[in-house]
């Protein structure tokens, strides 16, 4: 962990809209100073109202609290509460270049005109974008584009930084690669940061800590291992990665204390040849991925998944058994 | 596609007829204000004794038309540009029927609107009788031909999350309205204001009726001047208003291109 330039953040707000819907639900969490937080959830879980309350753009019912450092800032305008805010499609202003851009935080705070260009060619170096200071921001890339809108967010140096689905609008390759990037330089600046998703690969990959959201309240806080190792039955379970579920009663003799379903990631099964493993299921369709191939298998008219490497991969409409492969309890 | 040729030389014919019909009048109308008489034709030979007795007599005229085109866009565009502001991101009850108010004057006639500030101000002599009474005229008349390309702008999504983000800046409210909403409006603030001039200067049906005989301004002195005077005296004046607003409306064909979010946008 690199030395810490961020606040500890400790919230638990409310949020109702008119018409009495509640879009937050006594949600409750704390942000260790330093860390990335992410908070999952499918679109309309409430996480981007939460970031707009944490960045004081939206405002929360009476009796939420957020704190930075144990300071109570939820009645704090966002124009004093010192958060960097990047937006899903950056919002970057279209009639400042580059340069003008990153120092907009700076110039609005009074800092001389020196610094000012001294804190801007540190950022531009830290985004790896140097000399491009004077291009215009329609010229960028949708890549460039997002490492402008980070260091114009960490240039008036911010106790948060909040990122809203920052990777939406890139193109699947690109996101990769950026998520990456991404990951890198926030351990590098090591600021507490916020990132709203509903891409668990994109939460699971950044996160020191997770939450996962469902209709407005938390269902589930931890890290990534922990979140994904949730119980079966849960949202969160069923939210990240991908839960299969099986129904029959001819399972009951293969797993002890069967209670009319059974719940199991797709690498807790194995793949055996027929008639060796608990039960017999037919392949129905192979999804090639590269190395690995994805089945989808069918048994009494119910479907699962699992994946299985390439070599192996039996064809479409052929027999396998199918053993159980539990590393905790099912 | 294929070009068809006897089709195309009907058209042409067509075009030519349709814009030589439009164009004649107004330039015979010019050319009048240069001929020396125009009942004896062009042959009378030219001469530049009409413009002259023009802006000799009618300067003051010319001044006042400046004055109160350029205090009118002044007002407009502080009156205006907030509104267009409010009107875009407001959510105040009665809002919009505030918006169709303002839009009014553009359907109700001219001598309408006069009538109703006679009657409400008119009394008021120091008022009623000062270039200010024609200028307030004018900025109802115009206000909203800024206000809506100058609202279309703003409306744009993007706008919004670019303000917040500066607000995330640091930016209060009165900055925020000056570094990002002013500049992301200017496209629709100028053409809007270009147009305010034009329209401004041009404006006959109000100011008919409000304007004193110290009060002229310049296309109350063409209609002065083609009901008292000679011919070519009308036409001269034709020319120099000519003169003074065609600028104008090449200006508003460069920069007056209907703004869209994208002229702003990345």
């Amino acid at each position: 962990m690199p030395p810490s330039h961020g606040a500890r953040l400790s919230l638990s707000v409310s949020k109702t809209f008119a018409k009495k819907t509640k879009v937050l639900d006594r949600v409750t969490f704390d942000v260790e100073a330093g860390e990335t937080f992410v908070i999952l959830g499918p679109s309309g879980c409430g996480k981007s109202t939460l970031l707009r309350i944490l960045a004081g753009l939206e405002s929360a019912d009476p009796g939420s609290s957020v704190q930075m450092d144990g300071h109570e800032v939820v009645d704090v305008p966002a124009e004093r509460r010192n958060v960097g805010l990047v937006f899903q499609r950056y919002a970057l202003f279209p009639h400042l270049d580059v340069h003008r851009n990153i120092e907009y935080g700076l110039k609005i705070r009074g800092v001389p005109r020196a610094d000012r260009d001294a804190r801007v060619e540190e950022l531009l170096t830290l985004v790896d974008l140097p000399d491009f200071g004077r291009r215009r921001v329609s010229t960028l890339s949708g890549g460039q584009m997002q490492r402008v809108a980070l260091a114009r967010a960490l240039a008036p140096h911010p106790r948060v930084l909040l990122l809203d689905e920052p990777m939406t609008a890139l193109d699947a390759k690109l996101k990769e690669r950026l998520r990456t990037e991404l990951h890198e330089l926030l351990g590098r600046v090591g600021i507490t940061t916020v990132y709203v998703t509903h891409d668990q690969t994109e939460a699971l990959s950044l996160a020191d800590h997770v939450v996962v959201m469902d209709h407005g309240r938390v269902d589930h806080i931890g890290t990534p291992q922990q979140i994904y190792e949730a119980p079966r039955d849960s949202f969160t379970a069923s939210f990240v990665g991908t839960m299969n579920v099986l129904t029959g009663a001819w399972l009951a003799p293969s797993l002890p204390g069967f209670e009319g379903r059974v719940l199991f990631r797709p690498e807790e099964i194995l793949v055996v040849p027929s008639g060796q493993g608990a039960f017999d299921a037919q392949v129905t369709t192979v999804f090639f991925q590269g190395e690995r191939s994805r089945l989808v298998l069918r048994v009494d008219d119910e479907e699962f998944v699992t994946d299985v490497a390439t070599s192996q991969a039996p064809a479409a409409g052929a027999w396998v058994g199918i053993q159980w492969n539990f590393r905790r309890n099912p | 596609m294929k070009r068809n040729p006897t089709l195309f030389v009907v058209l042409l014919a067509l075009s030519l007829v349709l814009v030589a019909f439009l164009f004649t009048p107004v330039v015979l109308s010019l050319l009048a204000g240069v001929t020396v008489n125009f009942q004896d034709g062009l042959g009378s030979g030219f001469t530049g004794q009409w413009v002259a007795q023009v802006l000799e007599l009618y300067t003051p005229s010319v001044g006042l038309s400046l004055l109160v085109a350029f205090s009118c866009l002044a007002v407009v565009l502080v009156l205006g540009v907030p509104a267009a502001y409010g009107f875009s991101r407001g959510k105040a009850p009665g809002l919009s029927l505030l918006e169709d108010l303002l839009l009014l004057p553009m359907a109700v006639p001219g001598l309408a609107s006069a009538l109703g500030l006679l009657l409400v101000y008119g009394s008021w002599t120091a008022f009623r009788g000062s270039w200010l009474f024609i200028l307030v005229g004018h900025v109802l008349f115009t206000l909203p031909f800024l206000i809506r390309p100058v609202q279309a702008v703003l409306g744009s999504v993007d706008l919004k999350a670019q303000e917040e983000t500066a607000s995330t800046l640091g930016a209060g409210p009165l900055k925020r309205f000056f570094t990002v909403v002013i500049p992301a409006a200017r496209g629709g603030i100028v053409s809007g204001s270009l147009m305010v001039l034009a329209l401004s200067f041009g404006e006959f049906n109000l100011t008919w009726m409000l304007h004193t005989p110290d009060t002229k301004t310049l296309p109350v002195g063409l209609a002065d001047s083609y009901a008292s005077l000679r011919l070519e005296v009308a036409s001269a004046y034709t020319l120099v208003f000519f003169v003074l607003i065609v600028p104008l409306l090449v200006l508003i064909q460069l920069f007056g291109n209907p703004p869209s979010g994208k002229k702003v946008r990345s």
